[in-house]
């Protein structure tokens, strides 16, 4: 089986877009209400590395390929090891 | 399901759910003993399943000491040498679900000995990827395990929770793929239909939880619901969550399926 076999869209972009529309709308204003949120509360966050993460993923949302998905995924990961087997011992 | 009330079998029941699948995992803390997880496969191989018969469902499980919990081995070398006295009990499925959960040597060592007595034993195998941050590495370590072990045989073998970034290593393996319905922590109906599209129904199953966090058994239905909205046909959605799990199971001769009509 080939892991890019699809089965087929059966709405037009135009469906897709509308049928989802409000729900897409809610997340953003919820994102957007947190984000304000923490600017009301005194100070900064200071964990670096997870609002560079939060704001790759916005940066994400812009891409033009359609697999933003999976990008916010693989931004959110931590890095995998190749060699983590000879670093466990296990080879 | 340990974790839920009997309301919740009388839910799925009128739901439509016939079966379910309830691997053995955490109990929400650390078990203190081996003979704490005799007591739990006692409970989930002889009560869970008359629970759920009081609503129709058929209940089968899988036994391991869960991820959680492997990075004390000396405990999981315990456990591991009594899941054998509980594998031929009816409905017992396989072992399961194993896995990683912080990725760490100890789980690791837990996860390759967990896999070992599964193909001594010959049994189906139920995979457990971790969550969030750690699961993308885990999935690939995982992966690296049962690819490593020349008996492994990818479709006795189901890698569930899989999500945007793990799908493909999986499927392209060979294994099947479990797409987990979580309201935040996993995946959610609408990004499962949306890797069902993109990637098809072959080895492809989409399952909810009773977990102790935020979860919701009845998501299959929410599944459902989803991809009829979109106009997929009956076919592959009974294929997704009716078909392809019997396939799966149907590997263990232990799985007696009862149909209805």
């Amino acid at each position: 089986m080939s892991a890019t076999s699809s089965t087929s869209q059966l709405e037009t972009a135009q469906e897709a877009f509308n049928r989802d529309f409000l729900a897409a709308r809610a997340k953003l204003l919820e994102v957007a209400s947190w984000l304000d949120r923490v600017d009301r509360c005194p100070g900064i966050p200071e964990d670096a590395r997870r609002l560079e993460q939060i704001q790759q993923g916005i940066t994400a949302l812009q891409s033009a390929q359609d697999n933003r998905a999976e990008q916010i995924q693989q931004i959110f990961s931590l890095e995998f090891n190749d060699s983590w087997q000879s670093d466990f011992g296990l080879q | 399901m340990v974790s839920r009330t009997t309301d919740d079998y009388e839910t799925l029941a009128k739901m439509g759910c016939v079966a379910m699948s309830e691997p053995a995992f955490w109990a929400g803390y650390d078990r203190g003993s081996a003979e704490g997880f005799r007591d739990y496969f006692e409970q989930l191989t002889s009560f869970e399943p008359t629970r759920a018969g009081w609503y129709g469902l058929q209940h089968f499980t899988w036994l391991c000491i869960n991820a959680k919990e492997a990075e004390n081995v000396d405990l999981s070398r315990e456990v591991i040498a009594m899941i054998p006295e509980f594998l031929t009990r009816p409905g017992v499925l396989g072992i399961g679900e194993i896995g990683l959960n912080k990725n760490t040597p100890n789980e690791a060592t837990v996860f390759l000995e967990h896999l070992d007595l599964a193909h001594r034993l010959k049994e189906l195998v139920l995979i457990h990827t971790p969550h969030l941050e750690d699961k993308y590495a885990g999935t690939r370590m995982i992966l690296d395990m049962l690819l490593g072990d020349k008996r492994t045989q990818p479709h006795r073998v189901l890698v569930d929770h899989v999500e945007e970034h793990t799908i493909r290593p999986v499927l392209e393996a060979g294994f099947w793929a479990g797409m987990t319905l979580y309201p935040i922590s996993k995946c959610t109906p609408a990004r499962a239909a949306d890797m069902v599209e993109r990637y098809g129904p072959d080895r492809l199953m989409v399952n909810s939880a009773g977990d102790w966090g935020p979860s919701k058994p009845t998501a299959v239905p929410d599944f459902i619901l989803e991809m009829r909205k979109r106009g997929h046909a009956e076919s592959l959605i009974r294929r997704i969550v009716y078909d392809n799990p019997l396939e799966f199971f149907g590997q263990c001769a232990r799985f007696e399926f009862r149909g209805r009509g």
